[in-house]
Order: structure tokens, then C-alpha cells, then sequence
């Protein structure tokens, strides 16, 4: 068991962001445990010779025990805890990682440990594909009870994100900064929505910016975090393959969104298929990997079928001509009139309809995009 | 003696006449002028005096007075140079006083003794025939101006020299007459350019069918080259033709900016203006030392363009707010209101974003947030007045090599006659002619959905995330669809077409 003095320390060392992941593990070892760092003098420190100058300086800080309280006490006003690993809420998973972390700070809940993790990971700057994709992917699996990993970043993470929210799942992100904030700022109202219906997780003390170098660091922990990684959308060279890469280190199972080989936008996820990836055309094939180790994902709910999305709901003949001209990439109103028969006011009225059944979006004026795969004969 | 002469004056786009009075009498020699006087007119004195010697008048060496009553309006400008010219003639005995009554007078002097030109010549026809003037004399290259007002003799002089005879009687001037039934007649012919050049753009061309029918403003969006101008050029042409009104308020404004001329006596087409997106407010609003009308009151009964929205100074973009809802622009100045009119049709044209091509991703490399930037500078008080909005489709090569004409102006002019005939007969009691004019209360009264439509409105706020002000400019559009199907009650279909000209809407923008 874990003292409070010791819980303290440990909350102290973790705003001492200079001091290395390594270094703290190799005073960890030549010292034995953390009481011991904190009675170092001043001059032991600097004989100290493999830290550097700069966690040097953090360690040589006076400790203070009330201080410390005080603000440590403060964390639950904001709805933050902090947690080691001998703590029931830190996620066991992480527990087997080469280097879990030695602390977390986490709104919300932390992931169950009864329950599969699918980390949806992805591009930035996602295409409307992409996006459609991890939203309704997440959206499927979320409803399957499967908990949705992401990183609370703009593109497909968010979609990702948005998807499980819809479909009233547990999600949960891992970010780069710290807990009280928010980056990218449009994702402000999704990180308070997560936080609800999940929660956001973070090894970085509250205030901490969101530095570059952190994104890496950070990614490790969402592979951890999660039975299966997949990937929608990558670039050649992408931030999300190195999620892959410390996935693949931990032995998680990773899948990749097929692509068209022209999108610079599919390649990463091409090149992973090539070099063994699972290729995911429905969330079944996530969930059927899953259902060897989570035996209740076993039981069928529907005939899978074979298209990721397919329109359950019946559309009319004028519906599929319009639906069969769209496609992800923006088309105007006025392309759709040269390619069918209808006036502009029946495009217009079917465009309605479908929007309404949120199979098509406006993107921007009179520029359509369809939101749903459409197998047409 | 003592003598008096008539001229005039405008403020705003009225005329009020000017009683100049002139005393010659005993005393040191000495030209005196009093009145609220700009500085131009205190000037008159050195012109009036070398060109009455340079037309062989001796004016005697006697005490001078001038006074241009009523003394509590500031007199501007050079058209008083002629009036207090004859008023001295009068009053030194040159001309009978009885000569000169009933008769309005403006006119800037040469030194040699020639009438100039001079601004704001219809508006004071105007006011004189109101007044009960029986002539106005005038320089001659305002004759025609002048005559547009048939209730006058209009007479264009030359020089002083050739209007002291004709006051004399001693020659006889005819008074100028302009034909301004033929004049109308014959304008819809000058069309130059028609919406038949446009080929495809078939939703563009309904878009604005749909405007001009109710006078709503419209945005245009489109990468460049998509030939948002080449439509807005061509959408006075299918506006309704002028009417006599129209055009007499239209032609104040423009005689007043001096902009009518020897071969444009009267404005017999809507105009079309289109600034330069560096205009200060003052040229757009109107406005000066000396309130001139701006840009809004030169397009008033027309289009107003303003193309690349967005590159406009915010400061330059909000003052048309009020002009938008008022239909007019009053400029304070210390000397006075000014009141012009602005019933001009608001026409936008602008990127999608930055570069142009957004959502081409291809070529747009913008981020969602720079589209969104981009956008946001404009404001949104300016955007809710605005209440169609549009995107250019892509030009492709066919398009351009295509030889098929599309449908001309003067069909498309047609049906929006019939629209504008059942809006007119509809707002009879309302006080209004059009169905952008209508206010809140109104839509409610006029724009009434039944249960079936409500039911599609209902649906597509929650599901197209529409904002309230959205509501209001749906519903006036939707009017307007129905008026165009010369039908009295609201369809599901006008609803349709309504909500897909909603008007642009930063949330609607780049969020997949």
C-alpha cells in the first residue's frame, strides 16, 4: 500500500515536468523509492552524473508537505484526480506497458477494465471519407459496449469521439497537455462532453501547455490503453504511426481503413494493410476479433452484412438516383441537375429529404457530400 | 434701386428656392454680399463683376448689397453666380423688374461672361414648377436636364449677354423641349447584356430570379472566374422597367452628383453600381463636408454590387445596415439633415475562402479555420440582411465552348412582373411593395404555413441546425417562391427550394 506522504511526493515529482521519464527511472532504481529522492542534499544532486542540469535544478527545490497538500486537495474541486499505480482506478492495462506511467491525472472515469478498447486514431486534416468513417465506426462499436480511445485532437480523432457520444458509448482521451487545457480549442465542447461520457486522461500536471513533444509521448499511452488500434486515415509519414509502432511493441492488434492508393491521405493506412494490418471493412471484423477474449461480443445482433454502412431505412427510387451521383467529395447542386432528369426544385426537395435523414450534408453552399456508403446495382 | 431675382438651392434631393436681392445705392463704391454664404459663393462677387464688364455692362460705381434670403440656409456651390448677376442688371435699371418675375435662375459665370454647367439642375425644376415658377432660364448645357420637367420654359442661354436680351425681349429663345415618352420608350431596347449568354448555371439564374422577384439581397459565392460579376451585371436587365417615379427620384440623385448629361438628360435604366472594395464609408453612405449622395443613393431603384464581400473595411460594411432596413440614408450634418434615398437591391459576390476553391480540396489548402476566418469577417447583423445566398458551380470547358443560348432576360423579366404584380396587390394596405420589406409582425400575417409544411420547417431546424434569424428570411423567401408559382399558399416544394438558399452561416461552413 501507498502512504499519503508517499502519494504527496509522487504528486510533487509529477510537476516536475523537466525531470525525464528516464531519469526518474533510474533514480527510481539507484535510490530505491521516492522518500529517498526527496532527502537527497543539494550536493548528492549534482554529483548525480547521468540527469541533466535542468532536473537537477527541479529536484534541488524544497519540498513542502502543507503546500502540497493544500494543492493537491484542490484537484477534486476541479473534477481531477490523481493516481498511481497501486491505485484501483488506474487502468491495469498500462500496468504491462515497457513504461507506464508513474502517475496520471484523469477527469472523469478511467476506462473499465471489463469492457474491449478500440483506439480510432487518425489524420488531422481528415477528408470528409475519413471522417465519416471513424465517426461511424466508433458509433457501431460504442453501441457494442466497446469503449472508444482516442487522442481529443482535431480530425479523426474528434470524429471518433463524436461518434461514440452519439451512440451514448463510453469514450475516453488521452491529451498532450494538461487537464485544465483544452487543445485544440474547437474541441472545447467535446472535451466536456467526454469528460461526462468517459473521461480524458492525461500525465501531465494541470497547467501544463500543449508542447509537440508531448503528442508522442502521449500516444503510448492510448496504445496501451487499448485491445485494438485502428487507423482511418494517415499520411506517408503520420504522428499516428507512431501509436502503430508502440502498439505493435505491446502487441495490440491493429486495423487500417483501406484507401484509394492515390489519396495521400491513404497511403499510411495502405502501407500498414501491406505489412499485415487488418483491413477493416465493418466494424464486425473488429468485433469478431475482439469476441475471442470478450465472449459476450460473440452473440450476434443482426445478420452482419457486408458493407460497413448500409441504409437500413428504405429510400425511394429518386432518393438512390440522387444518393448514386454523390459521393465524399463535395458536389454541386448544379452538377446534380446536368446528371439527372429533375428540375431544380425536386433535386432540391430530395436533397432536403435526405438531409434529413442525415445521408447527405451540405458542406457548404449548395456543395453536397454523402455520408453513407451506397451499394447501388 | 432695389431689385430681386429667384434661384435655388438642394438640400438632400429637394430644391428650395432662393430669393437673391440686390441694392444699388448712393455711397463709397463697394460690392457687398451677405446670406450664410460658402465660400464659393462669397467668391461669385469677383466673377459676377469681371464678367458683367467683359459683357459690355457698366455697372456703376455705387454701393452694392446682395442678399440671398432666407438668410439661415447655407447657399453652396456656383449656380448663384447668374441669378445675382441679373439681380444687379435689375437693380441698376439695365433690365424692368417685372421682366424677371415668375422666373428661376441658376448658372455659374466665366470671367468672359459664358454660363457653366452647375449640379442639381432637375431637383430645382422640380421644386420651381412647385413653386409656381413660369420659367427657368439656365445654362445651355443643362437645357435638357431641366426639361425634363414639362410644367416650365426651360431656357438655355449661352452667355449673360444672350440672357439680358431675351429678358429684354429683344430675342427669343424657344424653350427646350425633351420628349420624355419616346425617351422612355425607347429604353428597354438598350439592353446589352442578357442572362441568354449565360449558359447552365441554371440554379444561379433561379436564385436570382427568385431576388429580383422579391428584392431580397443576395451573396454570391464562387472561386474566381466563376462569373459571379457577369451575373451581377446582367440583374438590373431582368429587374421590373423603371416607372416615371422611379426614374424622376433617381435622376435628383444623379443631377445632384453632376452625373447626368448632354446625352443623358434622365436615368431610363436601373442602375448598376459596383465600388472598388476600398471605398471609405463616406463614398458608400454619402456624406462630406458637403453632403453629396454616396454610392447607396446612386444605385437606389438598382443593384448595388459588392464584389469580394470580404476585403471591404468592416467600418465600410456596417454603416450600410441602416440604409439596408430604412430604405433611406439621412446624413447630419452641422448645417442640417440631409435625406437621400438608398432602395437599392444588395448584391455580394465573394470567395469561399482565402485562395478561392474551397471545398475543391484539390486546390483549396486552406484549413477549416481559415475558410471560417475568413468568412467571419463579415459581420453578422450584415449576413442577416442578406437573404438569399448561392454557389457558383464549376466552370467546365464545355460550359465555355458551349453555343447554346439560355433563357433570355426578357423572359425571366416577365415572370417576375407577374410575381411583383401579386406582391403589390397583396401589401395594397401594408405599405410596402415587396416581400424583403417584411417585418416580423408581417410575416405572420402573410406568410402563413399550413400543418404539413410546419411539420417540414420543424424538421429541418433540428436537423439542418438552422437559427431563428434563419426563420424569418426562410419564410420571406418561401413568399416569394409562392408568388413566383402564382400561388397564394405556401408549398412544400417553395419550402424546399427556401431552405437551400438559406443564407450563409459560419456554422453551416467547412464542419464535415
Amino acid at each position: 500500500m501507498i502512504t499519503e506522504r508517499e502519494r504527496l511526493m509522487w504528486y510533487a515529482w509529477s510537476k516536475k515536468e523537466e525531470i525525464g521519464y528516464g531519469e526518474t527511472r533510474k533514480l527510481l532504481l539507484y535510490y530505491g523509492n521516492i522518500e529517498e529522492l526527496y532527502r537527497l542534499s543539494k550536493e548528492e544532486i549534482t554529483q548525480i552524473p547521468w540527469i541533466s542540469e535542468r532536473a537537477k535544478k527541479r529536484m534541488m527545490e524544497p519540498y513542502e508537505e502543507e503546500t502540497e497538500y493544500n494543492a493537491y486537495m484542490k484537484l477534486s474541486k476541479v473534477g481531477a484526480h490523481f493516481i498511481l499505480p497501486e491505485d484501483e482506478a488506474y487502468p491495469t492495462q498500462l500496468k504491462q506497458m515497457y513504461d507506464p506511467p508513474w502517475f496520471l491525472y484523469y477527469k472523469g472515469d478511467t476506462p473499465a477494465l471489463d469492457l474491449p478498447c478500440v483506439a480510432i486514431i487518425g489524420a488531422r486534416a481528415c477528408t470528409a471519407y475519413g471522417a465519416t468513417i471513424a465517426k461511424e465506426l466508433a458509433k457501431k462499436l460504442a453501441t457494442r459496449k466497446i469503449q472508444i480511445i482516442s487522442g481529443l485532437a482535431k480530425g479523426i480523432d474528434g470524429y471518433a469521439h463524436k461518434g461514440a457520444l452519439e451512440a451514448g458509448g463510453r469514450t475516453y482521451g488521452v491529451i498532450g497537455s494538461g487537464l485544465s487545457h483544452c487543445y485544440p480549442k474547437e474541441n472545447e465542447y467535446l472535451y466536456e462532453e467526454v469528460s461526462k461520457h468517459g473521461g480524458i486522461l492525461s500525465e501531465y500536471p494541470m497547467h501544463s501547455q500543449a508542447i509537440p513533444f508531448h503528442f508522442p509521448i502521449r500516444n503510448r499511452i492510448i496504445a496501451g490503453l487499448s485491445d485494438s488500434i485502428v487507423v482511418v486515415e494517415a499520411k506517408e509519414k503520420s504522428g499516428t504511426l507512431i501509436t502503430v509502432d508502440s502498439g505493435l511493441e505491446q502487441g495490440k492488434d491493429i486495423y487500417a481503413i483501406p484507401g484509394k492508393i492515390t489519396d495521400p491521405l491513404s497511403i499510411g493506412c495502405n502501407r500498414l494493410i501491406q505489412n499485415g494490418a487488418k483491413l477493416v471493412q465493418s466494424a464486425e471484423d473488429i468485433i469478431e476479433e475482439l469476441s475471442v477474449r470478450y465472449p459476450y461480443l460473440q452473440k450476434k445482433r443482426k445478420k452482419s452484412k457486408q458493407q460497413m454502412i448500409l441504409l437500413d431505412e428504405e429510400v425511394t427510387e429518386e432518393e438512390k438516383c440522387i444518393l448514386k451521383e454523390l459521393d465524399f467529395e463535395p458536389i454541386h447542386l448544379e452538377q446534380l441537375l446536368e446528371r439527372t432528369s429533375y428540375s431544380i426544385t425536386k433535386v432540391m426537395e430530395i436533397l432536403f429529404v435526405l438531409q434529413t435523414k442525415e445521408f447527405v450534408k451540405e458542406i457548404s453552399t449548395n456543395y453536397y457530400i454523402r455520408l453513407v456508403a451506397f451499394a447501388y446495382h | 434701386m432695389f431689385s430681386k431675382t429667384f434661384c435655388a438651392t438642394t438640400h438632400g434631393i429637394e430644391g428650395i428656392p432662393i430669393q437673391v436681392e440686390a441694392d444699388v445705392s448712393d455711397g463709397l463704391p463697394c460690392f457687398d454680399m451677405v446670406g450664410f454664404l460658402a465660400s464659393e459663393v462669397k467668391e461669385a462677387k469677383e466673377r459676377v463683376r469681371i464678367a458683367l464688364k467683359n459683357s459690355e455692362f457698366r455697372i456703376p460705381p455705387k454701393r452694392i448689397t446682395i442678399n440671398l434670403s432666407p438668410a439661415d440656409i447655407r447657399k453652396e456651390g456656383t449656380a448663384f453666380d447668374f441669378p445675382i448677376a441679373i439681380a444687379i442688371l435689375v437693380a441698376s435699371g439695365y433690365i424692368p423688374q417685372e421682366n424677371v418675375k415668375d422666373c428661376m435662375m441658376v448658372g455659374e459665370l466665366s470671367l468672359d461672361g459664358h454660363l457653366q454647367r452647375v449640379n442639381g439642375v432637375l431637383p430645382i425644376a422640380y421644386s420651381a414648377a412647385i413653386h409656381g415658377f413660369k420659367r427657368f432660364i439656365l445654362p445651355y448645357d443643362n437645357a435638357k436636364e431641366g426639361a425634363v420637367v414639362s410644367e416650365l420654359d426651360v431656357i438655355g442661354v449661352r452667355t449673360l449677354q444672350e440672357a439680358v436680351e431675351y429678358l429684354l425681349g429683344g430675342r427669343i429663345i424657344e424653350p427646350t423641349f425633351v420628349d420624355v415618352d419616346t425617351l422612355f420608350a425607347t429604353t428597354e431596347k438598350i439592353q446589352t447584356e442578357d442572362f441568354a449568354d449565360l449558359v447552365g448555371q441554371k440554379l444561379m439564374k433561379r436564385a436570382v430570379e427568385v431576388a429580383v422577384a422579391g428584392m431580397h439581397n443576395i451573396a454570391i459565392i464562387g472561386p474566381p472566374g466563376a462569373g459571379k460579376t457577369m451575373i451581377a451585371k446582367r440583374i438590373p436587365g431582368i429587374m421590373p422597367p423603371l416607372e416615371w417615379n422611379e426614374s424622376m427620384e433617381i435622376s435628383k440623385v444623379y443631377s445632384i452628383a453632376g452625373m447626368l448629361g448632354e446625352d443623358q438628360v434622365l436615368v431610363q435604366q436601373r442602375p448598376f453600381r459596383s465600388p472598388h472594395h476600398t471605398i471609405t464609408p463616406t463614398a458608400l453612405v454619402g456624406g462630406g463636408r458637403i453632403p453629396t449622395p454616396g454610392e447607396i443613393s446612386l444605385s437606389s431603384g438598382g443593384v448595388l454590387f459588392l464584389d469580394e464581400l470580404p476585403e471591404f473595411q468592416t467600418r465600410t460594411l456596417e454603416v450600410l445596415r441602416q440604409p439596408l432596413e430604412e430604405k433611406n440614408i439621412t446624413i447630419t450634418r452641422l448645417q442640417g439633415n440631409y435625406t437621400y434615398p438608398a432602395n437599392f437591391m444588395l448584391v455580394t459576390a465573394l470567395n469561399p475562402c482565402k485562395c478561392g476553391y474551397y471545398p475543391d480540396r484539390n486546390r483549396c489548402s486552406c484549413s477549416v479555420e481559415q475558410v471560417k476566418q475568413y468568412l467571419g469577417k463579415i459581420s453578422r447583423p450584415l449576413l442577416d440582411r442578406i437573404d438569399i445566398c448561392v454557389e457558383t458551380s464549376p466552370v467546365e470547358y464545355q460550359d465555355l465552348t458551349n453555343t447554346v443560348q439560355g433563357e433570355s432576360s426578357a423572359s425571366i423579366q416577365k415572370r417576375i412582373l407577374q410575381a411583383r404584380k401579386l406582391q403589390r396587390e397583396r401589401y395594397e394596405d401594408a405599405g410596402i411593395y415587396y416581400n424583403a420589406l417584411l417585418n416580423a409582425k408581417q410575416i405572420k400575417k402573410y406568410c402563413r404555413l399550413e400543418r404539413e409544411e410546419e411539420k417540414v420547417l420543424e424538421n429541418a431546424f433540428s436537423t439542418l441546425n438552422l437559427s431563428a434569424r434563419a426563420y424569418h428570411r426562410i419564410l420571406k423567401v418561401c413568399r416569394t417562391i409562392a408568388d413566383l408559382a402564382g400561388e397564394e399558399r405556401i408549398r412544400k416544394e417553395h419550402l424546399y427550394e427556401a431552405i437551400s438558399y438559406r443564407s450563409l452561416d459560419k456554422k453551416y461552413w467547412g464542419d464535415l
